[in-house]
């Protein structure tokens, strides 16, 4: 049986435009994020999964354009539609609704503000009192993690660890019912990795928040998701329930990612990675956009793109050889 | 922030600084062969001067001995606080002409300077909102234009238009030259006030013209950049009201590369503010620096190099408290 969702995509398709080519970054995708559950999000880099993480915020900006699509909302009861809100009340959504932690977090806090500045900002903005909004930040740096003594530091003052768990707590100060986490221990060692996740899953069981976990790691996300969509070349090409995912893989590119993972017996032996790389998508791409490093391609992979279908309850596969 | 470690580091940088201008100020003019200081005397006195009269005017304006000797002479008195006194104005001494100038070319200086940063940065905080539009390339094309103008011509230019061709009962829209009329009594009283801002309308809006282009610049190509920044998109992200993100995420970090690139202008603008005084006859440092070279007037030539040095090297100290004030990743140090 399917959650409540909270936000829905319809039909996303975003591109890069320039004056010279037309990146097709994000094309057709379609999910739903379910009300206080993890949905992991798995590529290969330049799949397209930042691209896709800023639609939620609309922060599409040149040279980014959204060729089509819809975002519905179910947070505030009705169904809104996100991507034709007015400017004063895309605003007023951003942040109070949908936080977000960049994949760039190293350099997303501002160089010449203090961090108790950045946090009590984007509270003001959002009609908290500056009372309320002094006297939380201590507490959000208590749920982030972190020492309430990194209040009145610079952002350079601070570690990469510290700096993404002030991310964390900027991003939970307006509570927010929706998070979208881009990549959020990438560049973190796997001590600091480890607790950052501990405390992603700690904040939807206690806050009830439905979070977007984005990664390239597959095991990563295995740990932490309740559903995992993985994205190829822009387009959603499985998903499901995670046991699903990580127990009974359908399409051919899960599986190479599910075989790329070190296993703990052999793990003297060097990773191997799926051999070739992700197609550019600067043009159209004729069939099955994976159909270049799959094993079992055939003519028809080639030449007819296979569609998402359903090959078990809440599990859709785009492959002609499932399993 | 600021540590001991720095003041200790920059006045000894300043004291070597001085020590090797004030040593290349001194012997450079001094090359030159023959003894014009002789010359513009004898001028002055006509050939009736007896031997014993020169070598007290000589020993007096320290061209007695050897030049090395001279050097040294001039080092001992200087570190006495004795400039000298002026061979072209004698027996006014260097000290008295310089503390009569100098108030005059800081004030055009001053003012050009500071006016010049506000117009920048508020022209390019305006425009860095609306890159690549028609304002945009308005401005960007007027700027450069601007700025490759020789400060003189523009001077001349503006004299001519404001001073001569806009004329009102007879009487130009602005004086031509000098820095205050002569039907005022100097002192701290309005009309004199009046007068000088009057006076300094048309040099300082010529040493503008040229300045703030620079900053106008380099303000709204850095904001171009910072506009991409991870910490810009995660600003948006946030719902900021645009003041906001305009005011303490753009400009705040765009302003770091003005700040640094005033220290760097300084020196042009003190050039041009020397040729603006002899443009209007303006009696400030540039205009005793034009009247000391044409006439070889070592004395006050090292005098005012000396100053000039001691004058850029202080806003430079300036720029960096500023600017330490301005970054918090700065250390002084
Ligand atoms: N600013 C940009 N301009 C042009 N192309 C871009 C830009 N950002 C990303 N792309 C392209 O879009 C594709 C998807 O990128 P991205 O969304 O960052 O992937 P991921 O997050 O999965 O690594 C890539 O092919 C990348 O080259
Ligand atoms: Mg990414």
């Amino acid at each position: 049986m399917a959650g409540e969702r909270i936000m829905e995509l319809k039909d996303i398709s975003i591109s890069y435009v320039s004056k010279k080519e037309k990146t097709d970054a994000v094309r057709n995708v379609s999910f739903q994020l379910d009300k206080g559950s993890i949905l992991g999000l798995v590529g290969e880099s330049g799949c397209g999964k930042s691209t896709l993480a800023s639609v939620f915020l609309k922060l599409i900006y040149p040279p980014s354009k959204l060729m089509g699509g819809s975002l519905n909302y179910y947070g505030r009861g009705d169904e809104e539609d996100i991507l034709n809100l007015k400017p004063p009340d895309l605003r007023r959504y951003r942040w109070k609704e949908v936080a977000m932690i960049f994949q760039g977090s190293m350099n997303s806090l501002n160089p010449v503000m203090k961090v108790e500045d950045q946090i009590i900002d984007v509270m003001i903005d959002h009609d908290y009192s500056y009372t309320e909004a002094m006297n939380s930040v201590d507490k959000l740096l208590q749920m982030a993690g972190i020492s309430k003594r990194v209040r009145s530091l610079y952002p350079h003052e601070l570690s990469g660890g510290m700096k993404q768990r002030v991310n964390i707590a900027i991003a939970l100060s307006c509570e927010p019912k929706v998070l979208i986490a881009d990549e959020p221990t990438t560049a973190l060692d796997v001590v600091v990795q480890d607790q950052i996740i501990k405390k992603l899953e700690s904040l939807r069981n206690e806050l009830g928040l439905s979070i977007l976990f984005i990664s390239h790691d597959i095991s990563l996300v295995g740990v932490i998701a309740d559903k995992i969509a993985i994205m190829y070349a822009g387009k959603i090409v499985e998903i499901g329930k995670a046991t699903d995912i990580m127990n009974n893989p359908k399409h051919q590119y899960t599986i190479a990612l599910l075989s790329s993972i070190p296993s703990l017996e052999d793990s003297g032996k060097k990773v191997k990675g799926i051999p070739g790389k992700p197609p550019v998508l600067n043009r159209e791409i004729i069939g099955c956009a994976f159909a270049d490093r799959c094993a079992k391609a055939t003519e028809r992979c080639r030449s007819e793109e296979p569609q998402l279908e359903q090959v078990d309850s809440e599990h859709l596969s785009a492959c002609y050889f499932p399993g | 922030m600021l540590t001991l470690r720095y003041v200790r580091r920059r006045v000894l940088y300043l004291v070597l600084t001085l020590f090797v201008a004030i040593s290349i100020n001194f012997f450079l003019p001094r090359l030159i062969p023959g003894n014009p200081a002789i010359t513009v005397l004898l001028t002055r006195y006509g050939n009736h001067i007896t031997p014993q009269e020169l070598r007290l005017v000589e020993s007096q304006l320290n061209l007695s001995g050897t030049l090395w000797q001279q050097y040294v002479g001039y080092m001992v008195a200087l570190f006495h606080g004795n400039l000298g006194v002026s061979f072209y104005f004698y027996p006014a001494s260097v000290s008295s002409i310089i503390a009569g100038a100098l108030p005059w070319t800081l004030f055009l200086l001053g003012s050009a300077t500071v006016i010049s940063v506000i117009l920048g940065v508020s022209i390019a905080s305006f425009i860095g909102w609306r890159l690549g539009g028609k304002t945009d390339s308005m401005v960007s094309t007027i700027s450069i234009s601007l700025q490759s103008l020789p400060v003189f011509w523009l001077g001349l230019i503006l004299q001519i238009v404001f001073g001569l061709m806009v004329v009102i009962n007879g009487v130009g829209l602005f004086p031509v030259a000098h820095a205050f009329s002569t039907n005022v009594t100097v002192g701290p009283n309005l009309a004199f006030i009046a007068s000088v801002l009057y006076h300094s309308a048309i040099p300082i809006l010529t040493l503008v013209l040229i300045s703030f282009p620079g900053f106008a610049l380099l303000m709204r190509n850095t904001i171009s950049t910072i506009i991409n920044e991870d910490y810009v998109m995660m600003a948006r992200a946030k719902g900021l009201k645009t003041w906001r993100l305009k005011k303490m995420y753009i400009n705040k970090n765009a302003r770091l590369p003005v700040a640094t690139s005033v220290a760097l202008a300084f020196g042009n603008i003190v050039g041009g503010a020397f040729l603006i005084e002899e443009v209007f006859s303006y009696k400030g440092i540039g205009w005793y620096l034009y009247t000391a070279v044409t006439t070889s007037d070592f004395p006050l030539i090292d005098g005012i190099f000396l100053v000039i040095t001691i004058t850029v090297v202080i806003a430079n100290f300036i720029v960096d408290l500023l600017y330490s004030f301005l970054d918090p990743r700065v250390m002084l140090e």
